[in-house]
């Protein structure tokens, strides 16, 4: 029977249309593991496996629509929260899920399980045998939820009505929640855009009784916000109060923003500071202060069409240790001529070591060969101060539209207008080649006249013909 | 092995079929700018499962009385520096276009059509899935869209 089944789940992806396929390897999270997502007629089906912090699985799920419900057959998450209180799980077994904009209904019936989400690999590990119902209903400015889940011993009844006004909003929950008792209750009034007050009570009666109270106002003006808050929480008989203040700005490509938290003693300052250099690069700076122990973090990220770069570095004081730092690369590139994605990452630890992360995801297609017979060319994304521009015409003259030329090294495509162009840094002529079996206009079509180079400022005139 | 064969045809058509599901979608649609110093960008996420081409076409548009955009030839008061026209689109891929706009006459409305089709096919006709990216320029950026709506008629 498993043979039977290994087979089938082997020989389904076959019958795909479209494959997705991961796979990688990571020493800071201890394990390696691999992915495929295979896009069925009427299902998308994934199986992953791998190994990750010691612990090793097999992952599969079938997503299919079940007269009208989204079904996924195998791992899955089971997730909700109505205001503050929620829940969520992964789950191994049937997960059935039906949304409308006034509704929103979710069974699973399996077992509950442990996840190993990493970028290469997804699957669970069923640890209890578990079932759960979510029901969410919208009437006018009233939605009521509820919730109930069953969990390796461990029971869930929760249940949620609230109130959305135009500047008052309302909302009361209470049950058991993974069989502690809940109630907990929020409002808050917004008597204008830019201001809001909030204040909230939260009771809590296992394993401690506590009960705590909160109250909190938010306001913006132009560039600048402003918030404050104060909160008292009482355990066994202890009563502990806390504020926070915090003031922000954002001005053209920069946004600061400044917190400070006291309570019990403690006082703990929190400051950042973003900046947007260019559309493509971004700074950013962090500084943390708590009792006496500074932390400063520094990071910036490169992202354009090709390739995503960002390094981060941060130092922290710790009194047993002195100062740590921990530096960490990522860079995230897409193959020339293809659908693959690499990634590769590092982390150096405060103890010198360095660990890596690296993982890659391509797309395979399947035999209506739908996709570009020959995907050697792609466009880059290089403005310059040279421009190549032509026109592809038919025999009449006529302007074709989605015509493929390759320039160089850069394939464009013709508009509307059969008209093309690439910017390029250099002066300097280029190869010209037309690509009939990459045009997006459908046909068999035939190159009947086209230069064979392009220069800056010369415009080219490509003429092509349907058989 | 013909039943086979039929079978793997029908999955196929399905697949095609199933795969329309998948959206296209443009971010952001509309911006307001000083078209003094207009520099852009938005971003075309492919979350279909196949490759798709992308061309770019600027417009300069007037709004009609019913609130519609009329297209029209790009106005010789505008300059309009994309980085690049075209793109191929990986599945669940996205690509992000810049440009830069400056203008001598005020308001300065810009649409940026963007054509996504699928790739090549040797039988079939042309679909071609049309997402505008507006650009209100105005003087100043703030409530360029509603003045140049209010000033046509329309409600902001």
């Amino acid at each position: 029977m498993r043979r039977l089944l290994a087979i089938i789940a082997l020989c389904l992806p076959a019958t795909a249309q479209v494959v997705q396929l991961t796979g990688g390897q990571s020493s800071l999270m201890r394990g390696a593991g691999a992915g495929l997502t295979a896009y069925l007629p009427a299902s998308t089906l994934y199986m992953g496996a791998g190994c990750a912090a010691g612990h090793c699985a097999v992952g599969f799920a079938d997503t299919f629509k079940f007269h009208g419900w989204d079904a996924t057959a195998g791992d899955s998450a089971f997730g909700y929260s109505f205001d503050s209180a929620g829940l969520s799980t992964q789950v191994r077994g049937l997960n059935l899920q039906r949304t409308s904009p006034q509704q929103t209904t979710s069974f699973f019936v399996g077992s509950a399980a442990l996840g190993n989400s990493t970028p290469f690999f997804l699957a669970n590990r069923a640890q209890h045998l578990g079932a759960g119902f979510f029901h969410s209903r919208k009437r006018d400015r009233w939605q009521l939820g509820t919730l109930e889940v069953v969990n390796g011993g461990k029971w869930t009844a929760v249940q949620g009505a609230s109130y959305t006004g135009n500047t008052l909003r309302a909302g009361v929950t209470g049950g058991l929640l993974e069989n502690q008792r809940l109630l907990d209750a929020v409002a808050s009034y917004k008597p204008i855009h830019n201001l809001q007050f909030s204040a909230g009570h939260a009771t809590t009666f296992a394993p401690l009784h506590v009960t705590s109270d909160s109250a909190s106002t938010f306001a913006a003006w132009r560039y600048f916000t402003a918030q404050a808050s104060a909160s008292r929480a009482t355990y066994l008989g202890r009563t502990i109060t806390g504020t926070g203040q915090g003031v922000g700005a954002a001005i053209g490509p920069v946004s600061l923003q400044a917190n400070w938290y006291q309570a019990a003693g403690q006082r703990v300052t929190f400051q950042t500071a973003q900046e947007r250099v260019t559309r493509r690069w971004t700074l950013q700076q962090v500084a943390t202060q708590a009792n006496g122990h500074a932390s400063y973090g520094i990071g910036g990220a490169y992202h354009d069409n090709h390739i995503s770069v960002s390094v981060d570095h941060s130092i922290a004081f710790f009194a047993e240790r002195g100062w740590q730092q921990v530096t960490s690369v990522q860079v995230t590139f897409h193959v020339p001529h293809t659908d693959a994605a690499v990634t590769v990452g590092t982390t150096t630890l405060p103890t010198g070591q360095t660990k890596y992360t690296a993982y890659a995801s391509t797309w395979a297609h399947g035999p209506l060969h739908l996709q570009a017979a020959d995907t050697h060319h792609t466009t880059h994304s290089k403005a310059g101060r040279y421009m190549l521009q032509g026109t592809v015409v038919d025999r009449k003259g006529k302007p074709v539209t989605g015509a493929a030329v390759a320039l160089g090294k850069e394939t464009v495509w013709s508009d509307s207008e059969g008209a093309f162009f690439v910017r390029q840094r250099k002066a300097q002529p280029v190869l010209v080649h037309v690509l009939p079996k990459e045009f997006s206009a459908p046909g068999t079509w035939v190159v009947v006249a086209a230069p064979d180079t392009a220069q800056p400022g010369q415009p080219v005139t490509i003429i092509v013909s349907t058989n | 092995m013909k039943i086979i064969r039929a079978i793997l045809i029908m999955n196929v058509a399905v697949a095609v079929l199933a795969l329309r599901g998948y959206t296209q979608t443009i971010s952001p649609a509309i911006v307001e700018c000083s078209a003094k110093k207009c520099n852009g960008e938005f971003t075309i996420t492919n979350n279909g499962i196949l490759p798709m081409t992308v061309t770019v076409e600027p417009h300069s548009f007037a709004l009609g009385s019913d609130g519609g955009t009329i297209l029209r030839t790009l106005d010789p008061t505008v300059d309009l520096q994309l980085d690049e026209m075209a793109a191929r689109l990986g599945p669940q891929a996205a690509h992000t276009f810049g440009y830069k706009l400056r203008c001598k006459q005020m308001p300065c409305l810009v649409n940026l059509n963007v054509a996504l089709s699928g790739n090549h096919t040797d039988e079939g006709i042309a679909v071609r899935i049309i997402l505008p990216h507006v650009i209100y320029g105005c003087d100043k950026a703030k409530d360029c869209r509603a003045g140049v709506r209010k000033a046509a008629g329309l409600a902001r």
